[in-house]
């Protein structure tokens, strides 16, 4: 069935929404957010498609290349909107990035486990839950944080959202090469490794999910 | 300097170092991961154990042997090795003269192993393989092709690109069932990042053996052939032997049937030298149809209901390039194996999950999916009417009627009087092998023709050995189905006989194809599988999919489009009441004050900042 893809995004993003009238602003927002993510997914799914076919069906290639690029640009666009435009506190940003992340990489999950559905197995499923769903998290984590601090500081806006995008992109694409290498389980662990000391890190500054600062 | 700035410096320093590292490493893991597997390792074991044994020391191993046999103990088993460098680049089928030759060219030939692989049948011969690079291009597969009559099994054509049949020393077809009757096994090479789409050349060859026919097709030089018999006669097989090419410039761009009647007709036609007005005739080897030149592929008409030649034609005036040939007997008009031969071709044996996909979906893309260029060529069999002399008129189909053509329905060619097409017409025996070589001699045997009695005119155009067949004509040829009226005739005759057609089917793709190289997909097959297997569309695995993609439509580009100008408005709005709302609370201040005051409070905060942070 062509129209799958959209299936799940609708089935998916509806059962969101409908949390939206019942939830705290705070955790309002972490549900928007990962709708947005969920919706950047199915956006950037056709983009990439296109794409595929452009560069001629080189899976290979177009995933350690070209892939990286355009989602980390379309999951940055959200935050820096967000940043630019209604709040900069890194303590609501970086939470919200994460939820951006992960609802990416739901939908991102469930697109190819459907493409995919003979094949897939358990181990397939943790793959996918500890790498793709932390290494989208993470990517745009960083970015949130980095537009925090450089919201705030004009030279370094241009400059650094690009070097912070450069960052996102690179973590992304070794990601991407690394899974689909003999090495696939380095690149398993490469999200996991980065994810622990970023949530003791946070842990550390007292950023919690939901946008409560401790401090 | 104080302590804690060292501190951090020297803390800077070792992450940039430590990201220098997490950079570099990955950039040389990605050349181990985009390097291709290529044949490095080849090795040939006779007897019952030998597959057990090569499998426990980590060899790959083809199941089906060298022999076709029922003994165990005689059958020979070739096994490989896949890995990333230093890969075989030709291998050669040679009597066992030692453990190394130097050919010809100075390259020096190992031993793979001084097992005979036609073992106890008679044949003899070692495989022997270079990894010397003037030898080709690397090799990526194998794959071992077997004809057996007695069990009906088919040898499969290789429609891979970069696929060739593995030689003998002296470059002919190795069989490696030489001695044993009419059982053959060829063994197959695949070279890597040679893509070829286009059809370059084709022949017709003939046979009462199919597999003489094969290997007459692979000894002309034809590396493909079409799996399908297309004369009537039962005593004979005869098949279309074709050659790919990367070049579009190159490539057959349509292929017509003429019937032997009208070839007949048109050679009887008197040509008059403009100088010497001098008459002649001169042989049909080459046509005019609709202002592009078609060369016939072969010297003796093909057998049918109505016994027919084919020309090809490279002209782009005749379209595109084909890319593809399928010839089938069929009982209906209509062409139903389309879809089923579509998928045949693209997952034929012999090639790897990776290398069928990296190069094969483009023109699966191309070919299937962009409703590509179709054109059919039915010929009618001889036994489709019991007595086709009967009929008022039989011949209409793919022929240009002549009033004053021949009655009868002989194939014979008529003696020309010119020296060129009579040294064509002694070669009438056998088949032509139709290459680019034959094209141009055509236009130098017409130049010769000058020399002779008959000689040709001054001018270029005039020279060429071609006789214009209308446009009109033209589409009758190619492209129409058979008439009713001739199964309607030979009902009126009260012949109930099923009417049977050969369709030869051409596919041009509409836009042409990609012009591409081979390239790595990443879906490289895991080494322990035998990389011959059947790989069906449905078996596509990737493992760990990096990225998603799409299902090709335009629904979430538009809406998010959408949704990204919704919010560059809003943020325009925003930003305006924002501005509003400041001018408001300060509505003495001018513009320029307000911003230059802005300007200070940063600059204030900033260095309150950097004060606190280097405190």
């Amino acid at each position: 069935m062509d129209n799958l893809t959209y299936i799940v995004f609708i089935a998916m993003t509806v059962s969101l929404a409908l949390i939206l009238p019942l939830a705290e602003k705070k955790l309002r927002r972490l549900v928007i957010f990962m709708i947005v993510g969920i919706f950047s997914c199915l956006f950037v799914s056709e983009l990439n498609n296109i794409l595929l076919d452009s560069f001629h069906n080189d899976v290979f290639y177009v995933t350690t290349t070209i892939t990286p690029v355009t989602e980390e640009i379309v999951k940055m666009l959200p935050i820096l909107y967000f940043a630019i435009v209604i709040n900069d506190d890194r303590h609501i940003l970086i939470p919200n990035a994460f939820a951006l992340g992960v609802g990416f990489a739901l939908l991102e999950n469930m697109v190819i486990l459907i493409q995919n559905i003979e094949t897939v197995t358990i181990l397939w499923a943790f793959v996918r839950g500890f790498g793709s769903g932390l290494v989208h998290g993470i990517c745009t984590v960083m970015v949130g944080w980095g537009i925090s601090y450089i919201k705030k500081r004009r030279k370094f806006f241009f400059c650094g959202t690009f070097a912070l995008l450069s960052a996102a992109i690179i973590y992304h694409a070794i990601y991407n090469l690394l899974v689909q290498s003999e090495y696939q389980y380095v690149g398993i662990l490469l999200p996991i490794l980065t994810y622990i000391p970023i949530v003791y890190l946070l842990r550390k500054k007292g950023i919690k999910p939901g946008g409560v600062s401790e401090t | 300097m104080n302590q804690q700035l060292k501190y951090r410096r020297i803390i800077a320093i070792f992450l940039a170092v430590l990201l220098t590292a997490v950079l570099i490493i990955p950039t040389t893991l990605s050349v181990s991961a985009a390097n291709r597997l290529f044949i490095t390792e080849l090795r040939v074991e006779a007897g019952e154990e030998a597959v057990t044994s090569l499998e426990a020391e980590g060899w790959s191993v083809f199941m089906s042997g060298l022999n076709i046999t029922s003994d165990p103990a005689s059958q020979v088993y070739l096994a490989y090795k896949l890995n990333t460098g230093s890969p075989y680049t030709n291998v050669i089928v040679s009597p066992d003269v030692g453990d190394s030759f130097t050919d010809e060219n100075g390259i020096v030939y190992q031993c793979v192993s001084h097992v005979d692989v036609d073992e106890g049948n008679g044949g003899g011969g070692c495989l022997y393989a270079t990894r010397d690079q003037r030898a080709g291009s690397p090799l990526v597969g194998l794959d071992v092709l077997r004809g057996n009559n007695e069990s009906n099994k088919v040898l499969y054509p290789i429609t891979n690109d970069g696929a060739e049949i593995v030689r003998t020393q002296e470059g002919a077809p190795a069989d490696l069932e030489k001695g044993n009757g009419t059982d053959v096994v060829y063994l197959a090479q695949i070279r890597d990042g040679i893509v070829r789409p286009y059809i370059r050349e084709i022949g017709v060859i003939t046979d009462t053996d199919k597999w003489n026919a094969v290997y007459t097709a692979a000894e002309r030089g034809y590396n493909y052939y079409v799996d399908g018999d297309i004369d009537d006669s039962s005593e004979t097989y005869t098949i279309i032997g074709y050659e790919r090419t990367a070049d579009p410039a190159e490539a057959i761009t349509n292929i017509t049937a003429v019937s032997a009647k009208t070839v007949q007709s048109l050679e009887d036609e008197q040509i008059i030298d403009n100088r010497t007005g001098q008459a002649g005739h001169l042989a049909a080897t080459a046509i005019s149809i609709s202002g592009a030149e078609y060369v016939r592929i072969s010297s003796q008409p093909v057998d049918g209901k109505e016994p027919y030649y084919i020309y090809r034609t490279k002209d782009t005036k005749a379209g595109n390039p084909i890319s593809m040939l399928y010839a089938e007997k069929t009982e209906q008009k209509q062409n139903y194996l389309f879809g089923t031969w579509a998928n045949g071709y693209f997952f034929s044996p012999g090639v790897t999950t990776a290398y069928t996909y990296s190069m094969n979906e483009d023109l699966y893309t191309t070919l299937w999916g962009d409703q590509t260029v179709l054109t059919k060529l039915p010929v009618q069999l001889k036994d489709s009417v019991t007595s086709s002399d009967t009929l008022v008129d039989p011949t209409e189909v793919l022929t240009k009627e002549k009033q004053e053509s021949t009655t009868d329905n002989s194939s014979e060619v008529k003696p020309v009087s010119t020296t060129a097409t009579s040294a064509r017409t002694q070669q009438e025996s056998t088949t032509e092998i139709p290459s680019e070589t034959e094209q141009e001699s055509i236009t130098a045997s017409s130049s010769e023709t000058e020399q002779e009695s008959i000689t040709a005119s001054s001018s270029e155009a005039e020279q060429e050995i071609s006789i214009e067949i209308p446009a009109e004509e033209q589409s009758e040829i190619a492209s129409e189905e058979p008439s009713k009226e001739q199964s309607e005739t030979s009902a009126a005759d009260g012949t109930d006989e099923t009417i049977r057609y050969i369709n030869l089917t051409m596919l041009t793709p509409r836009d042409g194809l990609p012009e591409t190289t081979a390239s790595i997909t990443g879906m490289l097959g895991d080494p322990s599988v035998p990389y011959v297997e059947r790989t069906q569309r449905s078996n596509r695995v990737n493992k760990f999919q990096a990225s998603v993609f799409g299902t090709g439509g335009v629904t979430a580009l538009i809406a998010g489009s959408v949704v990204m100008v919704m919010a560059v408005v809003a943020a325009v709005l925003i930003h305006k009441k924002r501005a509003a709302v400041t001018l408001s609370e300060k509505p003495g201040e001018s513009g320029k004050s307000k911003a230059t005051d802005h300007k200070k409070k940063s600059k204030n905060l900033k260095n309150s900042k950097n004060s606190k942070k280097y405190r």
